[in-house]
């Protein structure tokens, strides 16, 4: 189970609002490479897990992407919440208004709504480890097209963070990955 | 939020944040003497550092320090994604 800790990972005040950057932001909410996909790739795929640590890996760095996912929400809150109608409709999120008001929902850059499709969970650890590997890569992409988007600070620092944990998480799917590996390979030893 | 009460919360985010990147490390290298010692240290600091704070602004977790006599604080205080703002008005319902 998880009990909810009253704070973000990392302090997020954004002063400015922005209706264009909270469009761009809000695919790590809910697109391909988004923290909600992280978080259920991850967490479905630790039952099926051959040792202990890959297990905990993946257990805690899906948990972490709940809290990056709050994290990429509160940006896209704080930056549409004083949005006028008018700005709204400049930025071409009309039809996100009609549907959803300010509220946060997960969709990707294209308006397109979360989907569990752009992602895998199989039996085949050695498989999912490497889907892992590839999925903070993307993630770590898109965090650096994001930037290069923005240029108000409130926003670049999180963003500068959050693209920073993918590469932190990079790592430790590669021991866990090595470590499956000869784990696999010393059962083969009889 | 004034600046002391921020200083304050991101003394226990970057305490948290030094804990949770141990805790990963530790995941994959789970005999590693010297990460387990350094993540007990910044434990104990943790937890003396967010008693402090829950006593003095409320609580971050439900049953933490900030447990209030008369009022239930978890709900009525700001929430984090807008606590610049001083968070959202009182309503009784």
């Amino acid at each position: 189970m998880w009990m909810y800790e009253k704070k973000l990972q990392r302090p997020i005040n954004i002063r400015n609002g922005d209706v264009r950057m909270a469009k761009a932001i809000i695919t790590q909410y809910g697109g391909p490479d988004g923290e909600l996909g992280a978080a259920v790739r991850y967490l479905s795929q630790r039952y099926t897990m051959p040792t202990n640590e890959a297990t905990a890996v993946l257990n805690d760095i899906g948990t972490e992407e709940l809290g990056h996912m709050e994290m990429v929400s509160t940006m896209v809150y704080q930056l549409m919440k004083n949005a006028t109608p008018e700005q709204i409709k400049e930025a071409s999120l009309a039809g996100y208004f009609a549907d959803h008001g300010r509220a946060v929902y997960p969709i990707d850059g294209g308006g397109n709504p979360f989907t569990a499709a752009t992602l895998q969970s199989l039996e085949d650890p050695i498989a999912s480890l490497h889907e892992d590997l590839a999925a903070e890569q993307k993630a770590r992409a898109t965090y650096e097209y994001l930037i290069q988007l923005c240029d108000d600070p409130d926003v670049l620092e999180p963003l500068r963070f959050l693209r920073e944990r993918e590469v932190v998480h990079f790592q430790r799917f590669g021991e866990a990955l090595r470590q499956v590996q000869e784990y696999k390979d010393m059962k083969k030893v009889f | 939020m004034d600046a002391t009460q921020q200083s304050k919360l991101l003394e226990i985010q970057s305490l948290e944040f030094s804990l949770y990147d141990l805790h990963l490390f530790l995941d994959t290298h789970p005999y590693c003497t010297d990460a387990l010692s350094l993540y007990k240290e910044y434990n104990n600091m943790l937890e003396e550092t967010k008693c402090e704070y829950e006593r003095r602004y409320g609580p971050i977790s439900p049953g933490g320090c900030g447990l209030n006599e008369k009022s239930w604080d978890w709900a009525l205080k700001p929430w984090p994604w807008n606590q610049s703002q001083g968070g959202m008005k009182h309503v009784d319902v």
